[in-house]
């Protein structure tokens, strides 16, 4: 390692910059494929909120790209020094990708504002207005996939990186895995985060007005989050599978090896973000005339989400890894699942608790549909601990790509490109769970601060003026 | 379940009460987290040693935890409306609440889950005993052998066990003895035509990835399982 970062070290720095810049870009990526489906849909149906949802939201997302820039900056200086090794290797492989990238950010940038600023001017050509914003995304999920490749890359290069083309370079054995997973989490990120607006909008509301729309906005957030969260799992575990195949020395590491309770928290955070949003629906189905009937449905599906949830997390031991041995003094049959329950901790029991979760969440929404169609919808009188939720999802949505995303990174092992590249400063080791947690928080807490003050200006005095 | 005396209580509290809270009590006695709570506790010792369902201390607390969670659960699906902060800074401050709360539980969680040590660079072995050194590497993550293998108990069971590797190599391809069965099957991984039948042939070749050396050392180290 060429130079260390003082106080805070290389790896820290990096980490944490990295993991902010790419929390601010799977928002302002995430949230405007939800800003131009709400401005079509409002223009279809000629629902004027949705409209109103789409530009107070776009606002946000704009002052987002200032700090998508800064901290991406700051992740670039921190790489400059310590990691030049690196960064050399990289833009060697994928020279003319790092040309791209500034070229097509600077278009979406530019789309971005044109599509924010023209959307007063343009009220009455709607059609083009909505094309602006459809280009936009699709540069954005360019800039995307570019980055993705060289992410890819440092996992799963080509057999003979010396001899392969770009093509094959960029598209390495899980850049399509990649791809798929984040482009459809960026989509629920977008959605949560309209959510969680409309919560702190709707629980400062003064008239019942506004109370009824910010409770439709957050009721809208929340579903686009749901659907999308609904096929995550699935995403993930094309994505898994690529791994796998790729390498199964890498998928044990991260299945039964070093990673596997890195795995047994996934399940936790992705149990809590299924309930979070279904104890969501069901406080809010409250607030529809004639739903009565269905809250007997409630204790059960909470039953059997609770109960597919602890299969899910059910550990097959109590050791961090497989070289670990039991501690002195404590018998191994305590920490290790008895034989008969064994296939709890098997992958197709997990598989099939996150089915039934899934399942679950699914008729919760078709009964709220019901209940929307035969019922009437009182909006804005939903109980606050229902906004709550709204709060709560998206605090464990980020942190949960904070933590995955450290999970991706640390199944390179000591390398920085897997069997390329070996990784030889001094932190080149896997870093145990408790560490990784602790920078996923700071990453998370860091993230909604800077949030609350964007949207402070976007929303609240935005607002006002 | 929920009956409709309490349904139409609770929808009184909602519309009259405004926003007061409803007392945070349990309104009845949860029959079924205490029969499974017993069946935590109470019945693994029970349950005969041969049993194979008596699940460890660190199980139990495990769903134990999992318990007074999904109570919690529970109790917040039977609340109609919890009171909410007036002013805007409230507002404010219970959502940062709710933030700080939210991860310092998900990083305690990380923190009290099972930790493996920080690996010592000075373990590195020089040793002029080849065995010596293919242990070394067997376990280290360079080769993973650990991963899919298991000896003397410690390591995975993707691939058969190696406590006794020497003994059972010697009669696995008619006409080759167990060193050169060892090497060439470390070389070839699953494309080697002889498998160990019940496994998913998943092993690596490893003729390309190891100095033919280090396949030396663990070959000589494996020898030494009889
Ligand atoms: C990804 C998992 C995996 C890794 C890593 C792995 N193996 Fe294997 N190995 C297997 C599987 C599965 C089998 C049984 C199927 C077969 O024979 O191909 C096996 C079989 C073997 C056998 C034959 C055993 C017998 O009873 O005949 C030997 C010897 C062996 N492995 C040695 C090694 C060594 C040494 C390493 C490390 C350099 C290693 N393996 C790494 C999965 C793995």
């Amino acid at each position: 390692m060429p130079i260390d970062i003082p106080i805070v070290g290389a790896r820290s720095a990096v980490w944490i910059t990295g993991q902010l810049h790419l929390f601010f870009a799977a928002f302002i990526l995430g949230a405007p494929i939800f800003v131009v489906i709400c401005e079509w849909w409002g223009h279809r149906s000629r629902d004027e909120r949705y409209e109103r949802l789409a530009h107070e939201t776009m606002k946000v997302v704009l002052l987002a790209y200032g700090f998508t820039a800064i901290s991406g900056a700051a992740f670039g200086f921190a790489l400059m020094g310590p990691y030049s090794d690196v960064m050399v290797h990289l833009f060697e492989k994928f020279g003319p990708l790092f040309g791209l990238y500034p070229l097509f950010f600077l278009i979406e940038t530019v789309l971005a504002y044109l599509y924010c600023y023209t959307w007063g001017p343009l009220a009455r050509r709607k059609g083009l207005h909505i094309l602006i914003g459809v280009a936009l995304n699709v540069v954005g999920t360019v800039v995307m996939l570019l980055m993705n490749a060289v992410g890819a890359y440092m996992l799963t290069p080509p057999a003979s990186p010396e001899s392969a083309g770009i093509w094959e370079l960029v598209n390495n054995a899980t850049w399509s895995g990649l791809n798929l997973h984040r482009f459809v989490a960026n989509v629920t990120l977008g959605g949560f985060m309209v959510a969680l607006f409309a919560a702190f909008m709707f629980l400062t509301a003064k008239t019942h007005d506004d109370r009824a729309f910010y409770d439709w906005m957050g009721f809208t957030g929340n579903f686009i989050g749901v659907a999308t969260l609904m096929a995550l799992p699935l995403a993930g575990y094309v994505y898994s599978k690529e791994i796998f195949l790729y390498d199964a020395t890498i998928a044990t590491f991260m299945m039964a090896d070093k990673l596997s309770w890195f795995f047994v928290v996934q399940g936790l955070l992705v149990s809590l973000l299924f309930l979070g949003a279904n104890y969501y629906m069901w406080v809010s189905i409250r607030r529809v005339t004639g739903a009565e009937p269905y809250r007997a449905y409630q204790r059960p599906t909470f039953t059997v989400i609770l109960a597919a949830s602890v299969v899910w997390m059910v550990p097959q031991n109590f050791l961090p890894d497989l070289v670990t041995t039991a501690p002195a003094g404590v018998a191994a049959q305590d920490i290790v699942i008895p034989e008969r329950a064994a296939f709890l901790g098997l992958m197709m029991a997990k598989a099939l608790a996150v089915t039934a979760i899934i399942l679950l969440t699914f008729l919760t929404y078709m009964c709220y549909r019901r209940a929307i169609a035969r019922g009437t919808m009182r909006w804005g009188e939903i109980a606050p601990q229902a906004q709550y939720a709204l709060v709560f999802v998206p605090a464990v949505a980020v942190y949960t790509m904070g933590f995955m995303g450290a999970i991706r990174e640390l199944a390179r092992q000591d390398w920085h490109v897997y069997n390329v590249l070996r990784d030889t400063t001094p932190y080149w080791y896997t870093t145990p769970l408790g560490h990784t947690g602790v920078m996923a928080g700071i990453a998370t807490l860091v993230f909604f601060t800077v949030m609350a003050f964007i949207f402070w200006i976007g929303f609240k005095l935005g607002q006002a003026a | 379940m929920v009956t409709q005396r309490e349904r139409t209580s609770g929808a009184h509290v909602h519309t009259a009460a405004g926003g007061r809270a409803v007392t945070p009590t349990l309104k009845r006695v949860p029959w079924g987290v205490i029969a499974l709570l017993a069946v935590v506790w109470a019945l693994p010792p029970l349950l005969p040693e041969g049993f194979g369902l008596r699940f460890g201390r660190a199980f139990q607390l495990f769903f134990t935890a999992a318990l007074v969670f999904s109570v919690a659960v529970f109790w917040l699906l039977d609340q109609e409306h919890i009171p909410q902060p007036k002013s805007t800074a409230g507002v404010l401050g219970s959502i940062a609440l709710v933030y700080v709360a939210t991860v310092g539980f998900l990083v305690a969680v990380a923190v009290a889950a099972p930790q493996f040590a920080l690996p010592r660079p000075e373990d590195e072995v020089a040793t002029a005993d080849a065995a010596k050194r293919g242990e070394a590497l067997f376990w280290k993550p360079e080769a993973a052998c650990f991963q899919c293998h298991t000896i003397a108990g410690r390591g995975g069971t993707r691939g058969p066990e190696l406590s006794h590797a020497a003994t059972v190599a010697g009669s696995r391809v008619p006409g080759l003895a167990a060193e050169q069965y060892l090497r060439e099957k470390m070389k070839g991984g699953a494309a080697y035509p002889f498998k160990v039948p019940g496994y998913v042939p998943m092993m690596p070749a490893f003729g390309q990835s190891l100095a033919p050396d280090q396949i030396d050392d663990l070959v000589a180290y494996l020898l030494t399982l009889k």
